[in-house]
């Protein structure tokens, strides 16, 4: 078993390296095949493991291009690169261990579970995996990572976004193709592959920072910054000024870049992991604790989100869920460990990063759109400014935020920026109706929601703006 | 693909490893170790960056000069490069929770960071190897207090582990120190409102004010578009004599430091300030070309994933002339001396800031008065700049213990130095939180 990477470790000269796996040469890129590696990590498994432990293995590999482009010195970084990560996770009967790393060949994870046997210190008891279920999601993406599109999308975009004005700090070209696999000591393996190619673009203004994009599962050409174009635009064009301070009898309409953060939030609410340390959280399964206009779903393979899956990182099947449906809280996000801390069935939402145990996560979660129209009186924001963070206190999403306020449908007067601290909970308990613009936002998340309208934010008191 | 020429390339072997006590437990939270390489190469006048993790299966890359080829042997010796015992760390902190307990105090959180990098990098001809290390405690020590926790958080920053478990003492008296200041102050006081005069401790995790107020600020790059309020007053005045602001990773008593980049290029200070006066940018060997300059030895990296950016290693204010912290509180009627600070925004282009006051304590009569609630400081850089009127003589170091983020590289390990200072007056506003 070897992960082919033939990026540098080739017999070449310096003058024709490297042979270009991630970079769209001629060709297809060489990424083991999924089925062959995990059929050698079963042959593995059969040779060292031993008897009354539990297994399982995380591998992924796969290759990124990034270009990165200064429009203002014309400078242009390309950074491309691939490898194989795996990561171990044993249960023995003294308890259960982990180990990670990069992987060529076997015998580096040989190594892997030799180091997560010799782990000094055991982590706690996390229950070993069920069986693996086997998903859909084994057919390779059409298209490849290709740095002429890349470079080319980068320059069409800071074209498109130059009459805009603003100063460009940086405009980002991301594409990833891999895959991802899991083997359980069972014998059940199950794989997927993931693609992405995403633009995002962070801008300063005399106000703050800007930071938005577009991003799309696929690899075949069809990214369109041009949505996040006329979004900065209507952004800039709100935070050109100064503006009046918040007329709390106003309803308040959040626009999807400001919206996001706070349905970022909410589904950082409902991760089972999360959801397990408020008992009042969970014991509102089955309760209708917002308004009826409100349904969350988290949808694996929706046409417009952002990534496509399957299954998840533990190698469960991922599906369409709707843990708030009419109001209604239905449940949360699980990985095993939290499904097993709430006594449920886990359902196909675990998450890794890097390096780590698996958390809960989602797939394109997003407010399911409505029908409403907008109040003809409002206060309504279209401009969130960057901050280093939205959460600084766990539940409450903290913004900077600009926009207009409303006369009979007509633009009365700028407003902002507004300092908000709104509550996750409480502030979806607000919720008056839900526009039809359901809108995936890379920079939230990747969560996605359509325009938000609240009642007037009199519930917000003294303390939730300034 | 067109061939490329070869500019410069990176090997690092870096280990990881992260320990834990809490509970009355230690736990191994993270142990990683990569080695990795990235070749820069110059395709149609533009850089190319490429990447490739060598783990033990993997071949020599032919990409890379002969005789650093030699030293990757070497250099990816896993055995060369041991994570840090457990053993001592246990009895450490056990000791802590010991020293906690006895004065009062209910619990103690440690998690000990030890990071080691073994680099080689450079162009072809004149490439440099470089070992750097160093090992981050973080206390959190915990005091029952009317049926609910209070809690004060200090890092603490070695050379080694071994460095770390020499200064059990010095950690000891300062955990206790932590539960005589939440005993002395039981329940915190309201955030005041206003602006108000604000003084920062030596070596307090305020020292960030200036990573973000002057250090970014600066970075070649943003200063190579003139993105920023400081990059368009290269120069000019901006805050009194004896305000000197400084990059410095040849600082070798600092807490980060390295000779070289990780482009290979020579480390040097760089005076952000210079008496006052706006001074240079913090250059990578691109954006020193942008900038018709040369590289000041800023260009640093996340990984071998990440290309090398112009970007700060230990930024730090220069000692002043207005002595002890106690003469800079002295002074003061009403206002906040200010130990913790986190970043909430920051606008390059007007300079207008703020920070979350995680940790703070009222000034009465020239004195230390009780910790207060959370809030919020704000301002302009130009403004406070311009009013920080006092800047005392002892310097102290202290890492930023999440790191340092850009774009999409981070967090990258950073650190200050900070002697007393005083504001003349800063935004101070309670955190209104429903």
């Amino acid at each position: 078993m070897r992960v082919s990477l033939p990026l540098m470790a080739q017999e070449t000269e310096i003058q024709s390296v490297p042979r270009p796996l991630a970079v769209g040469a001629a060709g297809e890129p060489e990424l083991p095949l999924p089925a062959d590696v995990l059929q050698d990590v079963a042959e593995l498994w059969a040779r060292v493991g031993r008897r009354g432990e539990v297994a399982e293995f995380y591998l992924h590999v796969g290759q990124v291009l990034t270009v990165d482009l200064d429009p203002a010195s014309g400078l242009r970084q390309e950074n491309t690169g691939a490898g194989g990560q795996a990561t171990v996770r044993l249960w023995t009967p003294e308890g259960s261990c982990r180990a990670e790393g990069w992987w060529h060949e076997a015998r580096e994870l040989e190594e892997l579970i030799a180091t997560a046997r010799s782990s000094a210190s055991r982590s706690g008891a996390s229950p070993p995996p069920r069986q693996l279920e086997p998903p859909g999601g084994g057919e390779r993406p059409a298209g490849a990572l290709s740095s002429r599109r890349a470079q080319e999308l980068a320059s069409t975009w800071a074209r498109e976004l130059e009459p805009l004005g603003a100063c460009i700090q940086a405009l980002l070209i991301q594409q990833s193709l891999g895959w991802c696999g899991s083997f359980h000591s069972s014998g059940a393996s199950a794989h997927e592959w993931l693609a992405r190619e995403q633009a995002l673009v962070r801008c300063e203004t005399p106000s703050g920072a800007l930071v938005d994009g577009v991003s799309t599962p696929r690899l075949d050409g069809g990214l369109a910054p041009a949505l996040a174009t006329q979004r900065l635009g209507a952004a800039l064009e709100a935070l050109q000024g100064p503006g009046a301070a918040l007329d709390p009898s106003l309803p308040l309409v959040l626009r999807p870049p400001v919206a996001g953060p706070l349905v970022a939030g909410l589904a950082w609410a409902l991760h089972g992991d999360v959801a397990a340390s408020v008992p009042g959280l969970v014991r509102a399964v089955g309760k209708k604790i917002f308004p009826s206009v409100l349904s969350v779903r988290d949808d694996p393979r929706h046409p417009e989100g952002t990534v496509h899956r399957h299954m998840d990182d533990e190698g469960w099947r991922a599906d369409l869920l709707e843990p708030i449906q009419a109001g209604q809280l239905l449940g949360f996000f699980h990985t095993h460990a939290s499904a097993a801390r709430l006594g449920v069935a886990p359902n196909g939402r675990a998450l890794r990063a890097q390096r780590g145990e698996p958390f809960a996560g989602t797939f394109n979660f997003h407010v399911a759109p409505g029908r409403a129209g907008l109040p003809a009186n409002r206060t309504e924001l279209a401009a969130r400014v960057e901050t280093f963070t939205t959460m600084r206190q766990p539940g409450v999403v903290s913004l900077l935020a600009s926009g207009w306020e409303y006369r009979r449908g007509e633009r009365h007067r700028r407003v902002g920026p507004l300092e908000l601290e709104l509550p996750v909970l409480s502030t979806f308990r607000q919720l008056q109706g839900v526009g039809p613009d359901l809108t995936f936002l890379p920079a939230c998340d990747g969560c996605g929601t359509p325009t938000l309208i609240l009642s007037p934010p009199t519930w917000l008191g003294d303390s939730g703006s300034r | 693909m067109p061939p490329g020429t070869l500019e410069s390339f990176f090997v690092e072997h870096r280990l990881l490893t992260e320990v834990s006590h809490g509970g009355g437990a230690l736990r191994l939270v993270r142990s990683e170790r990569e080695v990795g390489c990235s070749v820069e190469l110059t395709r149609g006048g533009q850089p190319l960056h490429v990447w490739e993790p060598l783990p033990r299966g993997a071949r020599t890359p032919a990409a890379l000069p002969a005789a650093a080829s030699s030293r990757l042997a070497l250099l990816r010796d896993p055995t060369a490069m041991a994570a840090p015992l457990l053993e001592p760390l246990r009895e450490l902190t056990l000791s802590l929770e010991q020293a906690v307990r006895q004065a009062g105090g209910s619990a103690v959180d440690v998690l000990v960071h030890d990071a080691w990098q073994k680099v080689c990098c450079g162009p072809a001809e004149a490439w440099a190897e470089e070992e750097r290390r160093h090992t981050l405690i973080e206390l959190r020590v915990s005091v029952d207090q009317e049926k609910r926790p209070a809690h004060l958080w200090r890092p603490f920053w070695f050379q080694d582990p071994g460095a770390l478990a020499a200064a059990r003492g010095q950690l000891e008296t300062a955990c206790v120190e932590l539960v005589q200041s939440l005993q002395a102050w039981p329940a915190p006081a309201p955030c005041p409102e206003g602006e108000l005069p604000v003084v920062f401790p030596p070596g307090a995790a305020s020292g960030s004010f200036f990573h973000e107020v002057c250090g970014h600020p600066l970075e070649g790059d943003v200063v190579a578009r003139r993105g920023s309020y400081l990059a368009v007053r290269l120069g000019e005045r901006v805050a009194e004599e004896f305000v000197t602001v400084t990059d410095d990773p040849t600082e070798r008593s600092s807490a980060l430091h390295y000779g070289f980049d990780d482009e290979g290029q020579a480390a040097r200070r760089v005076a952000l300030l210079e008496r006052g006066v706006v001074g240079q940018p913090l250059l990578s060997r691109d954006t020193a070309g942008i900038l018709g300059r040369e590289s000041n030895g800023h260009g640093r990296r996340v990984s071998f994933r990440h290309y090398p950016l112009p970007r700060m290693t230990h930024t730090g204010v220069a000692a002043g002339p207005h002595g002890t912290l106690e003469q800079l509180l002295a002074p003061v009627g009403r206002g906040l001396l200010v130990q913790h600070l986190v970043p909430r925004h920051m606008n390059l282009l007007s300079g207008d800031f703020s920070f979350f006051i995680i940790e703070a304590r009222e000034i009465r009569d020239g004195r230390p008065g009780p910790l207060i609630g959370p809030g919020v400081l704000s301002g302009n850089g130009l403004q406070a700049l311009s009013d920080l009127e006092a800047v005392g003589g002892e310097r102290r170091s202290l890492f930023a213990t999440r790191g340092c983020r850009k774009l999409d590289h981070g967090p990258l390990a950073v650190s200050f130095t900070q002697p007393s200072l005083r504001f003349r007056r800063l935004r101070v506003t309670p955190a209104r939180l429903p």
